[in-house]
């Protein structure tokens, strides 16, 4: 006899950027369901680049927050509740919305048809609060990008998640899944003062990407990993080794989005070629 | 004397869980309203004998914690006029009906976050939970561990600033401070509750000795005390059937006992100068 399906709640938590004009940014999701026992939350981390969020000024009181948020999870606890509620269910999360009167607040909890809650909660992020408010920079690469790739290519590769090392989902810029390789399209910004923290966080991710299933990045399953990159305005100049870094230790192609665009496109397009068509059946 | 101003408009609720349920209210310098809509304060409507003692409890407690160099609120009588009051009580969802007459308020601040802070690392300046300590264990605080009654401000390095937010349950809790219990009680009351991690800011800051010389500060403003219970309108002793001399006896005894109260004496290490801190 099958078993009935568990029932999801999630609410959107939100920064107050101005309370009296009503100006806030959405900075995370929460997600639960009593029947499954199952709670997350999934909040804008200082390292995530968010457009209108401060990282010096707002930052800190998310995190201050997020401190305040898991206590009260782990101690089944909330501030003037007069009976016990359990974060599984939705009279909990209704009283936080309650709670939350300051710089951080929480919507009231929306229904949501949830299968796969650990792999669903990162998508769900994404979409409320990282796709529709991706960072001035990484908007402006991703476009620089689109427009190497023009409009039907574009339309190939898909925005979200792949799976990652340990199973675990990984956000790429964009990706197309073929019957015999994945490829990888990233991008990155070489010109900017924390052009090597940025390479770094890229090679680190296409490891991720590689390791899938596998405790070792060499066994990875097949991947194809291009990176687009901005270059200083005359040319790569001091920064020219993390191109080489990128290229070699996250075993990438790296091309110039300004002055290589045709290359970018053809190279793309033959990764696709390569990664063979989409598998028949790619259900979730 | 602290400013009056006039409510105008109401914004809704603010802390809809807490006992006096305080309202956003829009309030002009004007009494008639010629400079609508004004400024947004955060008002409570406390009515009754007890709401007439918080409303002393935060107007005399607010300006000590100031005058202490704890950050605070600023504050404000706030006059409903009779349309007001008339007004919030067909349309609002406030509990009770208000009467016309003055209540108090503070600025809305929408750059704060409730506390109490979750740890030492996220204070900026950790001696600031001490002073609340001393001070609330003097005004006989009886809650300021409760959400909401410290907020945080921010200050550099992702640190907070502790500002005195809710002062409304000093003096053993507003019902002990209206009845006739109120003289034994803050005779009797012990040091302020504080968050858990007091005592390790207590001995990373000098132990007993910084007690004591908080403790010795805060006895400093003991002679503004008749300036401060000036402040309070009337009405409210009225109301609550206090006088500024009940309060002020009462806070000058439990000043002079106040070494007493902390007992700073156990808070000493033996061998202290030598002790490495872990």
């Amino acid at each position: 006899m099958p078993t009935a399906p568990s029932s999801f709640s999630y609410a959107v938590f939100r920064f107050v950027k101005d309370a009296r004009g009503d100006v806030s940014v959405p900075v995370g999701v929460a997600l639960w369901s009593e029947e499954a026992k199952w709670v997350n939350v999934r909040l804008v981390k200082p390292t995530e680049k968010l457009r209108r969020l401060s990282r010096t000024t707002d930052y800190p009181f998310i995190n201050i927050f997020e401190k305040k948020l898991n206590d009260w999870i782990k101690s089944d606890h909330l501030p003037y509740a007069e009976k016990s509620l359990i974060p599984t269910s939705d009279s909990w999360w209704r009283h936080l919305q309650k709670l939350l009167i300051h710089k951080i607040r929480i919507s009231e909890p929306r229904p949501i048809d949830c299968i796969s809650p650990d792999t669903e909660i990162e998508p769900l992020f994404r979409e409320i609060v990282g796709n529709a408010q991706l960072s001035d920079e990484t908007a402006r690469i991703d476009h620089l990008i689109s427009k190497c790739l023009g409009t039907e290519l574009t339309r190939t590769l898909k925005r979200g998640e792949i799976s990652g090392y340990a199973g675990k989902p990984v956000h790429v810029m964009r990706f197309f899944s073929g019957s015999q390789a994945t490829v990888v399209l990233e991008g990155v910004n070489l010109s900017l003062e924390n052009a090597a923290v940025e390479a770094d966080a890229l090679v680190g991710k296409l490891q991720r990407v590689r390791a899938n299933g596998s405790a070792r990045p060499s066994d990875g399953h097949n991947v194809i990993a291009i990176v687009g990159y901005v270059a200083s305005l005359n040319g790569l100049n001091g920064e020219k080794f993390l191109k080489d870094w990128i290229e070699e230790a996250g075993n990438a192609i790296a091309l110039d989005v300004e002055r290589q665009p045709v290359q970018l496109r053809e190279e793309t397009e033959k990764a696709i070629h390569a990664a063979g068509p989409l598998p028949a059946f790619h259900g979730r | 004397m602290l400013p009056t101003v006039f409510a105008y408009r109401d914004d809704g609720p603010q802390a809809e869980m807490t006992r006096w349920k305080p309202r956003r209210v829009f309030c002009t310098l004007e009494a008639d309203h010629r400079d609508a809509p004004g400024t947004l304060y955060v008002v409570k409507f406390a009515s009754g004998q007890a709401g007439a003692a918080a409303l002393i409890s935060e107007t005399v407690s607010t300006r000590l914690f100031a005058l202490a160099g704890c950050g605070t609120l600023t504050p404000a009588i706030v006059r409903a006029s009779e349309g007001f009051a008339a007004s919030f009580n067909r349309k609002s969802d406030y509990p009770g009906p208000i009467s016309h007459g003055d209540y108090y308020g503070t600025l809305h601040r929408d750059d704060v976050e409730a506390g109490p802070p979750p740890g030492y690392d996220d204070l900026a300046q950790p001696l600031e939970l001490l002073r609340l300590w001393v001070l609330d264990s003097w005004l006989c605080n009886i809650d300021r561990e409760i959400e909401g009654n410290i907020l945080l401000t921010l200050a550099t390095k992702g640190r907070f600033h502790l500002i005195a937010a809710d002062q409304s349950d000093c003096f053993c809790g507003a019902s002990v401070f209206c009845s006739s219990g109120f003289r034994n009680a803050m005779k009797n009351r012990g040091p302020a509750p504080s968050v858990s991690f007091l005592p390790y800011v207590i001995f990373k800051h000098g132990g007993p000795n910084v007690i004591r010389k908080t403790a010795a500060e805060v006895r400093g403003i003991l002679p503004r005390l008749p300036e401060i219970l000036g402040l309070i309108p009337e009405s409210w002793w009225q109301r609550s059937g206090l006088t500024p001399k009940i309060v002020y006896e009462a806070l000058v005894a439990r000043a002079n006992r106040l070494e007493d109260i902390l007992n700073p004496s156990q808070w000493e290490v033996p061998n202290a100068d030598s002790a490495i801190l872990l």
